[in-house]
């Protein structure tokens, strides 16, 4: 199984592929781009980008002496029409820089490459929302080679997906930044702190009604209370923990290292860790913790007791709150999984 | 001798009222004289203040299904009473299907293979498209909204910060993909700060939801874990007891923002803003200028409010 990781610069990749990184992928925005249509626009990311198509070369060139690929991101969820011939005008540009793939978001575009026939892979993003064998069929159809699963997958769904295209290579989320939402589905902005910020963590106040016009019972009105407070936990772990990390800098947060075997079982390709915007000692930290995992031999139960301890927090592996994959929790032998509270 | 002048009809769009609740549709369909175009606009006179003035033709049709959950995917029973109603009342019947996992597809493979041929069904993934096209072909496919992707940031104080991102779907590839996938139809949202030009596409025709927009959505329902253990709160894949059907939430937004406009709330797993003068008045100008043939009204699981159908 590889390991992929996100590179925000040339010299990145010296340094992830020695802490055991297989594979990278990186966001790229030329200034004629950000001059015209802005820096979030191309790739969804405001930082973390190379600058231009020469440090490009230069990170593929890093890339290839140490037998690593990479992958470029242009995985808006579209892109409108006055900027279609820039877009097509600098992937050809990524292309010629030698990248290795492009991750695709919008099938769409998608459609227009398939026709174009790039000298590169195509990777289907995430933000392509792609939940099941059909639409994979399709991005197959489309001339996909790798399929990135979106965050909000459970291990059986990519299960059968893998099973019924033993072809296609198929990519999982396992450590980094989660979402609240399906990121495909999602069309709202992360807006400046005073304007609210990310939609998901903007502080409305919720106010329930019944849709059959009667009021709320004392007990219903209680049950909601109690359901928004767990929800409000669960939106702390699921963003870093509130941005934490440990002393030693591991960060907290989303987390699918436990399901590593399950997910090589299942017939998972490549485990991605997220995080194009982070500073590089995160995501050094966050490729150790990986290939740490991906190296240790030994049955689920150890590889999961292995993982469980090296943040040293079982607190937050057993509030299942972290978990990408919380079904893991559940199987004989995890450890998590025999302190997990069973109800409220 | 010249024949005598005569004015060609304004453009208007035709009126369907979609439901995601079977009761709900019931109540609808079988008021008396539900059919007749006085009670279609009597229906968004009330449900949809800002649509009553826009050139509207008659209602047309019901669309039956939910667009953002494949729990609420109807069963057979269901359906099969929803199209009899429907088609009895005089009126065309479609049907609206989620994302799905494979799971799903296998319960939304049995409910198509009750539609009669000809049956428009409103796909908001495009594998589903690709199966419509290969096991039921004689059903009319339509790309629905959540296909249709452009920024909808319902918070946004003003245009410039939609700008950069643009509204606009309808790409080269977006033409492309329709194309070859024979999608007849789209549906799309109005976006904030839309102008009339946003709503109009080159291939095929078009429709737009009314009197809300979705802004996100996704697999994890918050008002769907209200009944579930805490260890078993917002995990992927969650069941839930459909409480979305119950209950509804206005979000109000608090400190600095407290005067916002747009009215955002949420149904179950989707976050949708209510349309603006300003959106209402650029649909209208695109209905007149004949971009937008159809409107699809949002006949339940929107906002908990008093004149909801259940009400």
């Amino acid at each position: 199984m590889k390991l992929v990781a996100p590179i925000c610069a040339p010299e990145d990749v010296a340094v992830l592929a020695a802490a055991g990184a297989d594979e990278f992928y990186c966001g790229l925005v030329p200034p004629e781009w950000q001059m015209r249509f802005g820096r979030s626009t191309l790739n969804r990311r405001m930082s973390g980008n190379l600058h231009n198509f020469g440090e490009l070369a230069l990170t593929v060139a890093n890339a290839h002496a140490l037998g690593k690929t990479v992958a470029v991101a242009c995985n808006a969820q579209s892109y409108p029409r006055d900027r279609w011939n820039e877009l097509l005008g600098t992937l050809e540009g990524i292309a010629e820089a030698g990248a290795d793939a492009l991750i695709i978001g919008d099938f769409g575009l998608l459609a227009t490459l398939a026709e174009r026939r790039l000298p590169l892979r195509m990777h289907l993003s995430s933000v392509a929302s792609c939940h099941n064998v059909e639409t994979a069929a399709l991005a197959v159809d489309l001339g996909i080679s790798r399929l990135i699963l979106p965050r909000h997958v459970t291990l059986k769904e990519m299960r059968r997906i893998c099973a019924q295209l033993p072809a296609l290579e198929v990519e999982s989320f396992v450590l980094n930044d989660g979402c609240v939402f399906e990121e495909g589905s999602c069309h709202t902005l992360h807006l400046p702190g005073p304007l609210g910020g990310p939609i998901c963590l903007d502080r409305f106040q919720y106010q329930y009604r019944r849709s059959d016009g009667r009021a709320l019972s004392g007990t219903e009105a209680e049950a909601l209370r109690a359901n928004d407070e767990v929800w409000d936990k669960w939106l702390w772990h699921t963003f870093s923990c509130g941005f934490t990390v440990t002393p030693e800098g591991l960060p907290y947060g989303p987390c699918g290292l436990c399901a590593i075997p399950r997910l090589a079982a299942a017939g998972i390709c490549a485990v991605k860790i997220a995080g194009r915007e982070s500073p590089l000692e995160r995501r050094l930290k966050s490729v150790e913790m990986v290939r740490a995992v991906l190296d240790r031999r030994g049955g689920e139960p150890q590889v999961a007791a292995f993982a469980e301890g090296l943040r040293k927090r079982p607190d937050l592996c057993r509030s299942g709150f972290m978990c990408y994959y919380r079904e893991i929790l559940r199987s004989p032998g995890n450890r998590a999984s025999a302190r997990t509270p069973k109800s409220a | 001798m010249m024949p005598p002048a005569t004015s060609m009809p304004l453009p208007s769009a035709e009126v369907a009222v979609s439901f995601t609740e079977l009761e709900s549709l019931m109540r609808f369909v079988r008021r008396p004289s539900a059919a007749a175009e006085s009670d279609g606009l009597k229906f968004l006179a009330l449900e949809a203040p800002q649509v009553a003035s826009m050139p509207v033709g008659r209602l047309a049709r019901i669309h039956f299904g939910n667009e953002f959950c494949q729990r609420l995917l109807p069963s057979a029973e269901a359906l099969r009473a929803a199209l009899a109603t429907v088609t009895s009342g005089g009126l065309q019947f479609g049907l609206t299907l989620p994302i799905l996992t494979d799971d799903g597809i296998e319960r939304a493979d049995a409910l198509l293979a009750l539609l009669p041929e000809g049956t428009e069904v409103a796909l908001n993934d495009w594998g589903l498209v690709r199966r419509l096209n290969r096991r039921f072909p004689h059903l009319k496919s339509t790309a629905g909204r959540l296909l249709c992707r452009m920024l909808k940031e319902p918070r946004a104080p003003s245009a410039a910060y939609l700008q950069l991102g643009g509204h606009g779907f309808m790409t080269p590839g977006f033409e492309q993909l329709v194309a070859r996938l024979g999608v007849g139809r789209v549906e799309m949202d109005v976006p904030p700060f839309a102008s009339l030009h946003d709503m109009r596409v080159s291939r095929g025709k078009l429709a737009v939801h009314v009197p809300f927009g979705f802004a996100t959505t996704g697999r994890i329902c918050r008002i769907g874990n209200l009944r579930r253990a805490v260890a078993r709160k917002f995990e992927t894949g969650h069941g839930c007891a459909r409480e979305c059907l119950t209950y509804g939430t206005v979000m109000t937004p608090s400190g600095a923002r407290a005067g916002a406009q747009t009215v955002i709330f949420q149904r179950g797993n989707t976050l949708f803003y209510r349309h603006t003068a300003q959106m209402a008045a650029a649909l209208c100008g695109a209905i007149s200028a004949g971009s937008v043939d159809r409107l699809v009204v949002s006949g339940d699981w929107h906002e908990a409010r008093s004149t909801d159908l259940r009400a």
